[in-house]
């Protein structure tokens, strides 16, 4: 169960590095996109097997459900600028693929101990955030509140004129 | 308790914020900036997380994390709604910045 789990681990940081450099280095908009979307579920595969479940969940519910969604609909509609200058495709692809070669190195190498996964319930970590962090959280509120009705707002006002 | 020290993920979170800032820092397109932005944004929450987990402190490093996804979200929607309307408007013509700048001189 172990190794399995370690293989998995490691398998999903060669994916993360693979999708970083696919999202940064790719010519179209709309995949580049796609790939960030596929980076955050990969993330959000590492969180699950370091024992944060309930920021797993928020990340695949908020960040790629929500945010990343909404990103990839709004550059398919907008025109893709023309691509000039030299593609760095290649050379971050052999750069990401050196590094998955070293982390390999790393992962047979390297000193790994008992796994030990840290269980955070969402009710321990809501009565931390509440306990320790009451006025952020109510900051926050009011800052997301205010970004989604600025949103809305502006992209009303794009649409009337 | 003995807690894995895992140094590929600490690797390939520092790997994925330095592709994110090379992007960041190559792109000249708005939408691209901030698509490079978001890749470092997530090789920080991770690198957050993994800081937490490590140190024993997994509790303060997940209540971070969520409020740095929320505000994260927030952030992406807002600068998309932005440059669409914008986009829309005719405030932009086109997105690339070097085609700006071309206008601008001219």
């Amino acid at each position: 169960m172990r190794i399995l789990l370690e293989i998995g681990m490691y398998a999903s940081t060669v994916l993360l590095i693979a999708f970083a450099a696919l999202a940064v280095s790719h010519k179209s908009m709309i995949y580049s996109a796609l790939f960030l979307a596929f980076l955050g579920l990969t993330n959000a595969a590492l969180f699950f097997a370091l024992g944060y479940a309930f920021v797993a969940f928020v990340q695949v519910v908020v960040y790629v459900g929500a945010s990343v969604l909404f990103l990839i609909i709004s550059v398919s509609m907008l025109r893709e600028p023309k691509q000039s200058g030299i593609s760095y495709a290649y050379p971050i692809t052999g750069a990401a693929a050196v590094l998955a070669l070293g982390l390999l190195f790393i992962y047979v190498f390297g000193s790994a101990v008992d796994i030990m996964p840290h269980a955070i319930g969402y009710s321990l970590m809501a009565s931390e955030i509440l306990n320790k962090g009451g006025v952020a959280t109510y900051v926050l509120f009011l800052l997301l509140a205010l970004g989604l009705i600025t949103s809305v707002t502006v992209s009303l006002k794009g649409e009337k004129e | 308790m003995t807690v894995t020290p895992y140094p590929f993920v600490f690797v390939a979170s520092i790997a994925v914020m330095v592709i994110g800032m090379f992007g960041l820092l190559r792109h000249r397109n708005p939408i691209r900036m901030l698509l490079s932005l978001e890749v470092s944004f997530n090789g920080v929450l991770l690198l957050l997380l993994y800081v937490g987990w490590v140190l024993g402190n997994p509790l303060a490093g997940s209540s971070m994390a969520v409020f740095a996804i929320g505000v994260s979200s927030s952030e992406l929607a807002l600068m998309v709604s932005i440059m669409m309307a914008m986009f829309k408007e005719g405030y932009l013509k086109t997105l690339d910045q070097e085609e700006l700048k071309e206008v601008e001189e001219s």
